[in-house]
């Protein structure tokens, strides 16, 4: 899809392989925010961001190329990313203050993307100022922020955004559609999972600014890897299973980057739903050969939606007939071999090289759809359906899951963190309600 | 150098072996192409593991047959 072109929903439906909308109400709701796309081809939507820094940036690359979007101020603490963010729009009004951007009568909407422990004071003050918010996730740096950041957006009827750009990835939407259509069985189990090889610090200038920059690396502003990356796969679990976890528990530790920083370089979260299944969260920046993934297994089949593929259990060997004949006589005669004790045959994977969900690379990973439909919806006035309530739900997961790491014991979900989400309500919940 | 002579009998008692072999390995590949489900023109797609399976049983046979030779020609000569 072309960003410098309007949106054309037919043709992001087409490019899905999904015939009509009707069919992904029920799977992605938000998607409607692209319903009067055609009809808002002249509006224009003037954008603050608050925040330009790297990520900030990256938002803002997708921001220039929708021809709906005039980028109007730009606010920070931090000159360098004033400056670099100018390079961009010179134009741009510049603040050293959030405060004086949000007193500005000209920004309609805000895209916040600053460190996790100011988003829950920013986004209430925006909502309070009268401004559309898109607010990076993890929305809050405790449960209590998300809770009251999204009763604020309910209470101010504002639109609310946040920045889970996987609900919007059209690998991710056709990996659902097809799990949610019980194509492949029940869902029993996803195993989530992003790994790295590298020490995730940012250059500093000065020692002063290491705080400032490397603000992911302290407590103090950050839960690191669980609200950095965790908030990403846990919504994906969640999409996918139509349910939340009741509890969760977990284990963090500083293994290999013991280089001052207080936040850890390997988890491993487990989840679990009332009905049984589970979902694993883990993370190692010690190593990145299996990368990040989120494999949802069913009993049909399994999805790994990160490298858009989907396997089913009785994978069909294209190899020809005799050759599986000669395998199964090799398989016979030294696969079933005792070594000792009871016979036994390792389980290793079949290999299976599966089939792709989309019959093309997709364009985006959902950033720059999850940042139109929000000017959409603000240009519209309509808050999509569900695009709140994942973010929040995504956000208290991984907050719950890094409470339950730091405090070592198995965390319940908190009953009063519970909102109005009936999609998410299983009975057992409900009734607990 | 001694020159070998390999008769009449000899050479149609290998080309038999060579289309016994042949026969037996033909013979697998069907029962694989109809045990596994496997589309019927498998049958002659595959003749290439078909050559090398008859191949490999010829050569099974030969060793066979040159371990039984050589058996019987030194209990021939223990006799001797």
């Amino acid at each position: 899809m072309e960003h410098n072109e309007v949106i054309n929903r037919r043709d992001f439906l087409r490019n899905l392989g999904i015939a009509g909308a009707g069919v992904l109400a029920a799977t992605s709701p938000w998607l409607s925010a692209f319903a009067a796309v055609n009809e808002t081809a002249g509006e224009r939507l003037k954008v603050g961001l608050i925040g330009p820094g790297s990520r900030g940036r990256f938002l803002l690359s997708f921001l220039l190329q929708n021809p709906k979007v005039e980028v109007v101020a730009f606010a920070d603490i931090y000159q360098p990313s004033l400056d670099e963010a100018l390079k961009m729009v010179p134009t741009a009004r510049t603040y050293n203050n959030y405060c004086q951007l949000l007193a500005d009568k000209e920004v309609e909407a805000v895209v916040v993307a600053t460190p996790l422990n100011t988003h829950c004071q920013i986004t209430l003050d925006a909502m309070d100022a009268g401004k559309h918010v898109y607010c990076e996730k993890t929305i809050g740096y405790t449960m209590d922020e998300c809770f009251m950041m999204y009763n604020k957006h309910l209470e101010v009827g504002n639109i609310f955004f946040t920045g889970q750009q996987r609900l919007f990835d059209p690998r991710y939407i056709k990996a659902m559609d097809m799990i949610h259509h019980g194509t492949f069985g029940p869902i029993t189990c996803v195993h989530a999972f992003w790994n790295r090889n590298n020490d995730w610090r940012r250059e500093v200038p000065s020692p002063e600014l290491e705080k400032h920059i490397n603000w992911r690396m302290y407590k103090e502003s950050s839960k690191g890897l669980m609200t950095e990356l965790a908030c990403h796969q846990l919504q994906v679990g969640t999409w996918a299973l139509g349910k939340l976890p009741d509890k969760v528990m977990g284990h963090g530790s500083i293994t290999y980057w013991k280089d001052g920083r207080e936040v850890y370089d390997n988890i491993n979260c487990i989840y679990t739903f009332p009905e049984g299944e589970m979902m694993t969260w883990g993370s190692d920046i010690a190593n990145k050969f299996y990368g990040l993934e989120e494999q949802i297994l069913g009993k049909l089949g399994t999805v790994e939606p990160e490298k858009g593929k989907y396997y089913f259990e009785d994978y069909v060997d294209p190899s020809p007939a005799f050759l599986k004949m000669v395998r199964d006589w090799e398989q016979k005669i030294f696969g079933d071999m005792a070594f000792a004790g009871t016979s036994w045959t390792p389980e290793t994977a079949k290999d299976n090289p599966g089939t792709y969900l989309l019959d093309h690379t997709p364009e985006t990973d959902g950033t720059s759809l999850n940042l139109d439909a929000f000017v959409e919806a603000v240009i519209t006035k309509t808050q999509p359906r569900r695009i709140a309530e994942e973010g929040y739900y995504a956000s208290i997961l991984c907050l719950l899951g890094h409470e339950a790491i730091e405090r070592g014991e198995i965390m319940d979900f908190p009953k009063e963190y519970y909102i109005d989400y009936p999609e998410y309500h299983t009975q057992a919940q409900t009734i607990a309600e | 150098m001694k020159d070998f002579t390999v008769t009449k009998k000899r050479q149609k008692q290998e080309i038999i072996s060579l289309l016994v072999s042949f026969v037996i390995a033909f013979g697998l590949n069907v029962y694989a192409v109809v045990s596994y489900h496997a589309p019927a023109k498998e049958i002659f797609t595959s003749i290439g593991f078909v050559v090398i399976t008859t191949a490999v049983i010829y050569a099974l046979w030969t060793l066979l047959r040159l371990i039984a030779y050589g058996t019987c020609r030194i209990f021939k000569k223990n006799k001797n």
